[in-house]
């Protein structure tokens, strides 16, 4: 029966998006502590579901272990919006989900079995980011509050627009960040905000002296055979501005256009409140020399920055409305409110 | 200045009798309990137990053709040494339980007259010829929960024996970029796997499980070649006449390189520093 969503699927879709969050942080564990290759094997661990928890096997099998237990969570949602969800494109969602769990586990397999790799490692991280929006997203259109909103406000282009520009930020940041973290890159540059005393560090190899002589004698740090891993690391520092500019012009832009609205002004300014943490954070991760909880906790709310900026995006679809849907709403034919 | 030199000042290896008889167990306890000892990994046959217990100089010297030449020197450190903090074993109580003192990081170690540890010191241009890997086996060995030695080195062909000699899994994983790199679990103790190397290259191991466990393997296509000891210093022998360009190759540091011409029967000299 598909008659209306079920108050229980918004409520078990929350509880999965709070599990995911927490994969996304024992998966960035996993990575923080040097650990993703402490099992060799996949899908076992040692040939077995119980290894000796120590050490690194520690933080990757209970990385298997939840993300095992996440991907049970989501074949459960994706089978109960299946059976009783009427909105097809929220079923067809939670299908997306369910596959994208299953490629991401197969991912991470392969990551292991591949020794791995960057490009495989930073799909792993990128994929996740995506599952998490995506479990997100299931338990906001869920929400009662989603099924009763109502498309009040007109809706404008440049906030609609600024919004996808800020999602498309947000993510190219996280895979800036996941391709820093599988190059090794976290501590490529060593101090914060400043990059080796200066606005921006050396790019050429005549500069890799002063850097190595730098990391060396300064953070007793090992010798970098490359300027390579500094421009990564630069990248994600230079991008975070972008970001950061991104997110403020929504948060300006909302404020013009939806100045009373404290759904739209709450939640961008959410997202901008989020972007500065994200930072300090960043800095923590440097100060501390990539200490397991900060370095993890900023990958962690990276994925709740893209989160809440897709969420943003979304709700302000849902409840403004467009020129089109006014001028659909006035001819014979009225769209009707069943389908929203 | 805090100072860390290690109680034993050369690199040694371990005998290869003591080797053999952990192999043998090893292979018995592998084969009996996991029936997985594929012919990939684990070997057939324990390493025969060569003449003596062979260390680098003597496992160079062995096949290096009739030169009589060689060049020596010390790798210093000059001013303030980095200070050594111990590791955290805590996270594996096997790993904890196996040493009475603390065990300092191995990244930099300073002997008191200023010779830097652990530098890989070759030949990295102007030997010619093809010299093969001699027999003697090379044993990385996992002990404590740290390698032992922190530096081998091997020729390419040569057999590398990594071994466990812990009550707790290991995994070896090695990141050579020349040469295929392999993750490989050695879950039993007294296991042995051995590996050989194609390419000439200086790369990293480390252990997954143990996250402050690393070593580094220097693997070179002519037999002259060395590590420096606590007090810093090497020797290159067997060297036929001739310009050499010599490297010195530390994990922290770098690399560094000198060009140093040696006739027949002499002595040359090299010296590197890093540090000031
Ligand atoms: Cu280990």
């Amino acid at each position: 029966m598909r008659t209306a969503t079920p108050r229980g699927l918004h409520r078990f879709a929350v509880v999965a998006a709070c599990c995911t969050l927490g994969l996304v942080f024992a998966g960035g564990l996993v990575t923080s502590t040097g650990s993703g290759l402490a099992v060799p094997d996949w899908p076992l661990s040692y040939g077995t579901l119980n290894p000796p928890m120590v050490g690194g096997i520690r933080y990757e099998h209970s990385h298997r272990l939840i993300a095992g237990s996440v991907a049970l969570l989501t074949t459960a949602l994706m089978l109960w919006a299946w059976r009783r969800e009427p909105r097809r494109w929220v079923r067809a969602l939670a299908l997306v989900a369910w596959v994208t769990v299953l490629v991401q586990a197969l991912l991470g397999g392969l990551t292991v079995l591949l020794l791995l790799p960057t490009a495989v490692s930073v799909t792993h991280g990128g994929v996740a980011q995506v599952f998490f929006t995506l479990m997100c997203l299931l338990a906001v259109v869920t929400s009662p509050r989603w099924l009763a909103a109502r498309a009040a406000e007109p809706s404008h282009a440049d906030v609609r627009a600024i919004g996808i520009v800020a999602v498309a930020c947000v993510y190219v940041q996280t895979l800036l960040g996941a391709w820093m973290r599988h190059t090794g890159a976290g501590l490529a540059i060593p101090d914060f905000p400043l990059s080796y005393g200066r606005v921006a560090p050396p790019f050429t190899s005549a500069g890799l002296d002063m850097v190595n002589a730098v990391r060396t004698r300064t953070y007793v740090l090992h010798y970098l055979d490359s300027i390579g891993p500094v421009a990564i690391h630069f990248a994600h520092r230079a991008w975070a501005a972008v970001v950061l500019a991104a997110i403020v012009t929504l948060l300006v832009a909302t404020v013009r256009r939806h100045g009373q609205s404290r759904l739209f002004v709450g939640l961008s300014a959410m997202a901008v409140g989020l972007v500065c943490a994200q930072a300090l954070l960043g800095g923590l991760t440097i100060w501390t020399r990539k200490s397991v909880i900060p370095t993890t906790a900023h990958v962690a709310l990276g994925s709740v920055i893209l989160a809440t900026a897709v969420v943003h995006a979304v709700i302000y679809r849902r409840c403004t409305t467009l020129e089109v849907d006014r001028a659909a709403a006035t001819a014979p034919v009225s769209r009707g409110a069943a389908h929203a | 200045m805090t100072v860390y030199a290690e109680e034993n000042g050369v690199l040694k290896f371990h005998g290869s009798r003591g080797v053999t008889t952990v192999a043998a167990v090893g292979l018995v306890s592998a084969s009996l309990l996991l029936g997985c000892a594929k012919e990939d990994d684990a070997r057939a046959d324990p390493p025969s137990p060569g003449p003596k217990a062979p260390s680098i100089t003597q496992a160079a010297t062995a096949t290096a053709t009739a030169g009589t030449a060689s060049i020596a020197g010390k790798v210093s450190f000059v001013g303030e040494a980095p200070v050594a903090s111990a590791l955290d074993l805590n996270a594996d109580p096997v790993c904890a339980s196996t040493h009475d003192s603390p065990v300092m990081g191995r990244d930099v170690i300073v002997g008191a007259d200023g010779g830097l540890k652990n530098v890989f010191v070759y030949v990295q241009s102007g030997a010619s010829g093809d010299y093969d890997a001699p027999d003697a086996e090379v044993v990385l060995d996992q002990k404590g929960c740290v390698y032992e030695p922190h530096a081998v080195a091997l020729q390419v062909g040569q057999t590398l024996n990594l071994l466990n000699s812990d009550s707790t899994t290991h995994n070896v994983h090695a990141l050579p970029e020349e040469n295929k790199p392999f993750n490989t679990s050695m879950p039993i103790p007294g296991m042995v796997i051995p590996k050989t190397f194609d390419e000439t290259e200086i790369f990293k191991v480390k252990c997954d499980v143990h996250p402050w466990m690393s070593s580094y393997v220097g693997v070179f296509d002519n037999p002259y070649f060395a590590i420096t000891g606590a007090d810093g210093s090497f020797k290159l022998s067997g060297l036929p006449a001739g310009t050499y360009t010599v490297a010195a190759r530390h994990e922290m540091y770098g690399e560094q390189l000198l060009e140093v011409t040696v006739g027949d029967g002499e002595a040359g000299e090299a010296a590197f520093s890093w540090g000031g």
